[in-house]
């Protein structure tokens, strides 16, 4: 691949997030990392992020902004009330948010259930890890079942939580129930989130409860093992570790999520998770934008 | 207490805070209706109980098939409860994660006069945006932290401190699991009555018989708030028993400002109106306790372990193991399918911790 | 083994060599929770042994540290 062609690619945010993101964009054959942003220049994030050879700017949103050319893409791995600002500086710029705050701004995307809408609009957003995490297998199970209710319960290990994610809990918890209710057409929905502090750290996880009618383990079971094998393409650490249909009426589904990337350690699957599902919607749109280049990124 | 001859000099005060009517819910699976809510928060009022605590059992916005869904909305609760007092200030709870601010401000709306934010011992941090929310809008806020055998009297002493930071005007912690023994709490205690200047509280849960003696030791230790319910009415072997709780401290010299003989009154009211029969510790009980598992796990426990065909017991020392927090009822199924796949031999990988 | 990991410390941490004494505080010297992430990965590249990210975050001095990596090079 000529690197000429790859998507320019900006990070606002040098947390958790951004740092695995950038690592991870650098990683991508489609995608060409210009700068990682951060916002304070002592922060812990953004010296990692030098250390590791990434190129960084503690000038934040206004030195993505001010590029001779434009970025192609910027992720925000910043917290939900800052995007807003974001979009607005970025939008007349023609570059493509892709958003990893619970904003609720942009276009929610979840790639192996609408990845094809990433064209058409600029400001995508990746929902939350409990949604990438959930989304596939419910809109599987409810595509062909009548589901009355659904329950999604995230854990997720605390050193993987920073605090950009604990002040936004309700965000988190309002942008999994709109992915929930937009993507699977079940109006009644729930979701929780734990954090955990055991040690060694918990694995992240989703449990997901279902009640509706005509649920069989028979009926249920291979709706879950294939969404699951969808997401596994991008997220290898995805796995189903329980899968228990009761009364025709009720299923339950757990899944857990570890990280594959050397980066973040392998109980953070949340970090993963919704990172990887960022990486695959920037390269779909790669693949788009440049269609002699379908063969080598889709593959 | 009005029945005893007040003799000497006035007693240390000392505030009750009842939640029969929150941690109660987890006994009955959060079915209490309009008239059971009603019944009992008019008997507490009468017997001067200063605050009296209603919800789902793990608070506003939690009713969900992974804690149980409540007969009631939160909002018909508040209300009925709220009408119900004319005295007795109105309380609710709330975990972060679980509830949002939007359930916050519902209940402000109701009219509440004290709200507790919730986490996890360790992860107070998780509470800063809510008690900021309320110290904002002028409402009495206090940060506790559940769990609270699983961290050392240092770090509750730092989360405490951290909390009041935040906004809250008092701090406190749960003894979830009913694990403490009363040393145990006069150090955690003591920790943070060092480390604040706001009132601290202690909750207590009974599975090993220790409630009220836990209770005691937090008083003398310096806490100025105690949870207790009507028969012990709460989670998994049940809370500290409020109709013992008051007059044992009031035989120690504090003064609860509870009129007896309504307090017994209300206890009555509560045996009969609310539960099918007063929490006993039962086998189960004793070995949740010692397990260190969340009290409110109990029920579902029961229900996955006869579905399986599993030891209960077994059930509740794996999840102390994996160090399950409140809230992970969803660990159970995947730990009782371990534990069946193991006893049976069958190769059903299903262990949510690698 | 100090030697070792204040070589990792100092040269792939950047942190400041006089900073690096066993006395000092894990925080102070700049081992944050992101930071020991890269420590973890470190010692299993250079020393092959695995001590991981939430094992260091409980050791308070750079000392400490030098303990687990001597008795985990042993074992």
């Amino acid at each position: 691949m000529k690197p000429e062609r790859r998507l320019s690619v900006g990070v606002l945010g040098a947390g958790l997030i951004g740092v695995d993101l950038a690592m991870k964009v650098e990683r991508s054959a489609a995608l060409a990392l210009h700068l990682v942003a951060g916002r304070t220049a002592e922060s812990p994030g953004l010296k990692r992020a030098a250390r590791l050879g990434l190129p960084v700017t503690s000038r934040g949103l206004p030195a993505l902004a001010d590029l001779d050319e434009p970025l192609d893409v910027v992720f925000d791995a910043t917290d939900a009330g800052s995007h807003a600002e974001h979009a607005e500086a970025l939008a007349p710029l023609g570059t493509l948010l892709v958003d990893l705050t619970p904003s609720r701004i942009g276009r929610m995307v979840v790639p192996t259930v609408n990845g094809a809408d990433v064209t058409g609009h600029r400001d995508l957003n990746m929902v939350s890890c409990g949604g990438q995490a959930s989304v596939p297998i419910v809109r599987a199970v409810a595509r062909t079942h009548h589901i009355d209710y659904v329950e999604v319960v995230a854990t997720a290990a605390t050193l993987s939580v920073g605090r950009g994610t604990r002040l936004n809990l309700d965000e988190y918890v309002e942008t999994t129930q709109d992915a929930l209710r937009e993507f699977t057409g079940v109006g009644d929905v729930k979701a929780i989130l734990n954090i955990s502090p055991a040690r060694p750290p918990a694995t992240f996880r989703v449990a997901i409860s279902l009640i509706g009618e005509g649920l069989t383990s028979d009926s249920v079971r291979p709706l879950v093992a294939e969404a699951a094998a969808d997401v596994r393409a991008f997220a290898t650490g995805y796995t189903v570790t329980s899968c228990v249909v009761e009364d025709d009426s009720r299923a339950f589904i757990a899944v857990e999520v570890t990280s594959t990337g050397d980066q973040i350690p392998a109980y953070a699957g949340n970090l993963d998770i919704i990172n990887s599902a960022a990486i695959r919607v920037a390269e779909r749109c790669a693949v788009q934008r440049r269609p002699t280049e379908v063969m080598e990124v889709a593959s | 207490m009005s029945q005893q001859a007040a003799a000497g000099p006035p007693g240390r005060p000392i505030l009750i805070h009842d939640p029969t009517l929150r941690d109660g819910h987890h006994a009955v699976r959060h079915q209490l209706g309009r008239e059971q809510l009603r019944a009992y928060a008019e008997a507490a009022d009468a017997a001067g109980i200063p605050v009296v605590e209603v919800g789902h059992g793990n608070g506003l916005g939690a009713s969900s098939l992974q804690a149980g869904r409540a007969l009631l909305s939160d909002a018909a609760m508040l209300s009925v409860v709220r009408d119900a007092l004319s005295t007795s200030k109105l309380g609710v709870f709330m975990l972060p994660g679980w509830g949002t601010t939007e359930d916050i401000r519902q209940a402000v709306a109701h009219d509440v006069d004290l709200v507790r934010i919730g986490t996890h011992c360790t992860e107070g941090n998780l509470a800063e945006r809510h008690l900021g929310l309320l110290r904002d809008a002028g409402v009495d806020a206090h940060g506790v932290l559940l769990m609270s055998h699983m961290a050392t009297p240092e770090r509750l002493a730092e989360e405490c401190a951290q909390l009041v930071g935040f906004g809250a005007t008092g701090v406190g912690i749960l003894d979830s699991s009913g694990y403490y023994l009363p040393t145990d709490v006069t150090t955690r205690i003591a920790a943070i009555r060092s480390a604040v200047d706001v009132p601290v509280m202690f909750h207590g849960h009974n599975n090993l018989g220790m409630a009220v003696a836990n209770s005691i030791a937090a008083a003398e230790a310096g806490a100025t708030i105690l949870d207790a319910c009507a028969r012990g009415f709460g989670a998994g072997a049940g809370n500290t028993q409020l109709e013992v709780l008051v007059p044992v401290l009031e035989r120690l010299g504090y003064d609860t400002g509870i009129d007896f003989y309504r307090l017994l009154d209300a206890a009555d009211i509560a045996e009969r109106e609310l539960m099918p029969a007063p929490p006993t510790i039962d086998s189960i009980g004793v070995v949740s306790g010692l397990a260190g598992v969340f009290s409110g796990f109990r029920n579902r426990v029961l229900d996955v372990a006869a579905r399986e065909g599993v030891d209960p017991r077994d059930v509740f020392f794996e999840l102390g193991r994996l160090q399950a927090v409140a809230g992970q009822e969803d660990l159970i199924e995947d730990v009782t399918l371990t534990l069946r796949a193991g006893s049976t031999g069958r190769d059903e990988r299903t262990a949510s911790h690698v | 083994m100090f030697d070792q990991l204040k070589a990792i410390l100092v040269e792939d941490l950047q942190m400041r060599t006089e900073d690096v004494v066993a006395t000092a505080d894990r925080a102070e010297v700049g081992l944050d929770s992101l930071t020991v992430v890269e420590l973890s990965a470190l010692l299993s590249q250079r020393l092959d042994i695995q001590v991981s990210d939430y094992e260091l975050l409980e050791l308070a001095t750079v000392g400490d540290i030098a303990d687990l990596v001597a008795e985990r090079c042993r074992a």
